[in-house]
C-alpha cells in the first residue's frame, strides 16, 4: 500500500494512518521546513522511520516530481485547492481514494472538544453560523465512532489493507 | 396498478399500442403531475416518438423482450442523452447529457419507451424529496406527506402510473425509502451489479442502482434488463416454496425504534409466514448501533469531496438545507473517515454472518410510515425521534454491507398509509431472494 499526505503539520495523522499500515510506504510533504524536522524526529522516535518519508516542498511546485499511484492520498487544509487536487488525481491508482479534510490539527491529538471548537470557529469566519448547531449532531456520531470497540478488530480492514495482505473478498467473509 | 409482467402479452399481440399504453402514462402526468410534482422533464413527444417505433418493430415481428415498447422513467440522477440530468438541483439546471448512462443504454436496448425524468431530494442528499430545487414532491396516498427519498419522484410516478416502472439509486435507502412510503416494490441490487456510470454520484462506495415497479415480477424485470448481457438470467422466476424457507427476523436495534403500526403489521406479515411453513429465527448484528455514525462520515467524506468546487462557486443554487448539510460535511476528519471504512468492512462481515445457515432477513423497510411535509421528528416506541435517522435505520445497513434487499407493500397503517417489508439476500443469490420475494409478494395478497 502506498499513502501520499499533503500537510505533515504536526504528524498526528501520519503517526495514526502510519500504525495502520502493514508495510508499503507513506510520503508526506510538509512546506515549512522546521516543521517538517520535528514531523521527521517524532516519525523516528515513534520508530516509524522505515516507512514514512517527509519532503520538505510546495505541493504546487513540487508535486509533478512525485511519483505515483497512490492507495490513499490524504489532503490536508490550507492545501485543498483545486489545483492541487487536480495534480493529486493523476497520482491515484485505479482503485484509489482521496480524502480531504478543511480543519487544521493541532499541535497535540485533537479530540472532539477541540475539534468541534475549531469547526465552529470556522463556520462562523465563513459566514455559515446556521452550522453551529449542526456541528454538534456530527460530533456525537464521530465521538460514537471513535468509542467503537472496534477500532482495533482486525475483522474492520479497509480495502487497502487486503492488498497488504493478499487477500481476497471472499477470505474476508 | 396495471404491471407491466401483465400487460406485455397484450403488447406482443398487437390487443394494446405501446403508443397508446405510452398516451396512458402521459395523460396521468398532465393531470397528476401538476398536484405531485413527481417530474422534472416530460420528454413526451420522443417518448411518443420511441412508442411509435416499438410498434412498428414489433408488428413486423421484432419484439426485442417483454419491456419492448413499455413506458418507464428515470430518476433525474440518470443520464438519458439529449435530455438535462438536474440532480434535482438549480445547480445542474442546464446540464445536457451527451449521451446515455450505462443502464439507459441498456433499458434502450431492451425496447424501454422514457416518459421523462423524476424528481428527488437534491442531489439524493435526503430522504423526504422535500429539498428539490424543483419544488418538493407530494405522497400519492396523502399529499400532505413525503413520499419518501430521495427517489421520492420515481414512486410516486409508478404508484400513480405515470410511468410502468422507474429506476431509482439507493445510497442509504433512496430506493426503498420511497417505494414503502408509496406503497410500490423497490430493488436495492447487490453493490456493484447495476453499472453506476452516467449517475451522478453521492457516494460510489455506498450508490447502488436499482428500479421502483407496481410488483416484485415487475422489479426483477427491469433488475434483469439493466444488467450485463452475460450477466443477465430471464425475464421472469418462479416463486419459491414458503414451506421450508428459512427466515432471520432481525432483532434489537433494528425494531427498538418502530412506529406502532409498522410494527403490527410487519409482525403480523411474519406471523403468516411461518404459519404457511417458513421457519423464523431470531438473529442479530452486534455493532448494529454503530451503524448511522459510519455511514454519516462515508457519505460525508465522499459527498464534500464532490461537492466541493460547486459549494465554493455556487452556493446560491443549493437548497438551504442541502447546502448547509454539506458545508458540514466538509469538517469530517481523515482520520475519522478511515476509522468508519473500517466500520464499514465490519458491518458487512456481522450481516454475512447473521445471514449464516438461513435463507434471508426480514425487517421493515421504513421505521415509520411516510411523514408528514417538514416534519423534523416523528412518533415512536419509546419516544419521537428525528425523521431522517428514522427513515434510514432499517435501510442503511445494506448499503454499507453491499447486499442485495428488496422492499415490498405488506398492509396499511391505521391512516391508511402502506407499511413496507424489507428482505435481504445474500451476496451473489439476488435471484433467490427475487424468487423468496414473490412468494412473500403472493402471501400478503392473500
Amino acid at each position: 500500500m502506498r499513502i501520499l499526505e499533503i500537510g505533515t503539520q504536526s504528524g498526528d495523522v501520519t503517526v495514526m494512518l502510519a500504525r495502520a499500515m502493514r508495510g508499503g510506504m507513506l510520503l508526506t510533504m510538509e512546506a515549512d521546513a522546521g516543521t517538517a524536522a520535528a514531523a521527521r524526529a517524532r516519525f523516528m522516535a515513534a520508530g516509524l522511520a522505515d516507512r514514512v518519508s517527509v519532503i520538505i516542498g510546495e505541493p504546487l511546485r513540487f508535486l509533478h516530481k512525485v511519483r505515483g499511484p497512490f492507495d490513499l492520498v490524504v489532503l490536508h487544509a490550507p492545501h485543498d485547492q483545486p489545483a492541487i487536487r487536480q495534480k493529486l488525481a493523476g497520482l491515484l491508482a485505479p482503485r484509489g481514494l482521496l480524502i480531504s479534510g478543511r480543519t487544521k490539527y493541532s499541535e497535540k491529538d485533537m479530540t472532539i472538544t477541540e475539534w468541534l471548537a475549531q469547526a465552529k470557529a470556522d463556520a462562523e469566519k465563513r459566514g455559515l453560523p446556521e452550522l453551529i448547531p449542526m456541528l454538534d449532531g456530527l460530533a456525537q456520531a464521530t465521538e460514537r465512532l471513535r468509542a467503537a470497540d472496534w477500532n482495533d478488530n482486525p475483522a474492520a480492514q479497509t480495502p487497502f489493507d487486503s492488498l497488504e495482505t493478499g487477500a481476497t473478498d471472499d477470505d474476508n467473509q | 396498478m396495471t404491471t407491466i409482467s401483465d400487460i406485455t402479452g397484450r403488447v406482443a399481440a398487437g390487443a394494446i399500442t405501446s403508443e397508446k399504453l405510452t398516451e396512458n402514462c402521459l395523460s396521468v402526468i398532465k393531470q397528476l403531475n401538476p398536484k405531485l410534482n413527481a417530474f422534472i422533464t416530460v420528454t413526451a413527444d420522443d417518448a411518443l416518438r420511441q412508442a411509435r417505433a416499438a410498434d412498428k418493430e414489433i408488428a413486423a415481428g421484432r419484439r426485442v423482450g417483454p419491456l419492448h415498447g413499455i413506458p418507464i422513467s428515470l430518476k433525474d440522477l440518470i443520464d438519458q442523452q439529449g435530455v438535462r440530468t438536474t440532480a434535482g438541483s438549480l445547480v445542474r439546471k442546464d446540464y445536457v447529457a451527451t449521451e446515455d448512462a450505462v443502464v439507459t443504454r441498456r433499458l434502450r436496448e431492451s425496447g424501454a419507451v422514457f416518459v421523462g425524468k423524476t424528481n428527488l431530494h437534491e442531489f439524493a442528499f435526503g430522504t423526504t424529496s422535500e429539498d428539490s430545487g424543483f419544488g418538493p414532491v407530494l405522497n400519492p396516498h396523502d399529499p400532505r406527506r413525503s413520499p419518501g427519498g430521495s427517489s421520492g419522484g420515481s414512486a410516486a410516478a409508478v404508484a400513480t402510473g405515470m410511468s410502468l416502472g422507474t429506476v431509482g439509486t439507493d445510497t442509504g435507502g433512496s430506493i426503498r425509502i420511497p417505494a414503502a412510503a408509496c406503497g410500490v416494490v423497490g430493488l436495492k441490487p447487490e453493490w456493484g451489479r447495476v453499472s453506476a456510470s452516467g449517475v451522478v454520484p453521492l457516494s460510489r462506495q455506498l450508490d447502488h442502482v436499482g428500479p421502483l415497479a407496481a410488483s416484485v415480477a415487475d422489479a426483477w424485470l427491469l433488475y434483469n434488463a439493466m444488467l450485463p448481457a452475460s450477466d443477465q438470467i430471464g425475464d421472469a422466476l418462479e416463486a419459491a416454496p414458503l414451506e421450508g424457507l428459512r427466515i432471520g427476523k432481525l432483532t434489537g436495534y433494528f425494531l427498538d425504534r418502530l412506529d406502532e403500526d409498522v410494527e403490527a403489521g410487519v409482525a403480523q406479515t411474519i406471523e403468516r409466514l411461518q404459519q404457511a411453513g417458513a421457519s423464523v429465527t431470531a438473529v442479530s448484528v452486534p455493532h448494529a448501533a454503530d451503524i448511522a455514525a459510519i455511514y454519516l462520515h462515508l457519505v460525508f467524506g465522499d459527498a464534500a469531496e464532490y461537492h466541493a468546487r460547486t459549494l465554493e462557486s455556487r452556493p446560491q443554487d443549493y437548497t438551504t438545507a442541502v447546502r448547509l448539510r454539506l458545508e458540514m460535511a466538509r469538517y469530517v476528519l481523515a482520520e475519522d473517515y478511515i476509522r468508519a471504512v473500517r466500520g464499514k468492512a465490519l458491518i458487512a462481515r456481522e450481516i454475512d454472518r447473521a445471514l449464516d445457515g438461513i435463507d434471508l432477513l426480514v425487517l421493515p423497510a421504513l421505521a415509520i410510515p411516510a411523514p408528514p411535509l417538514g416534519a423534523a421528528t416523528m412518533p415512536v416506541k419509546g419516544g419521537p425521534d428525528a425523521v431522517r435517522s428514522l427513515m434510514l435505520r432499517c435501510t442503511q445497513p445494506f448499503n454499507l454491507s453491499g447486499h442485495p434487499a428488496i422492499s415490498i407493500p405488506c398492509g396499511l397503517t391505521r391512516d391508511r398509509m402502506p407499511i413496507g417489508l424489507q428482505l435481504v439476500g445474500h451476496k451473489g443469490r439476488t435471484p433467490a431472494l427475487v424468487q423468496a420475494a414473490l412468494a412473500v409478494e403472493a402471501s400478503i395478497a392473500r
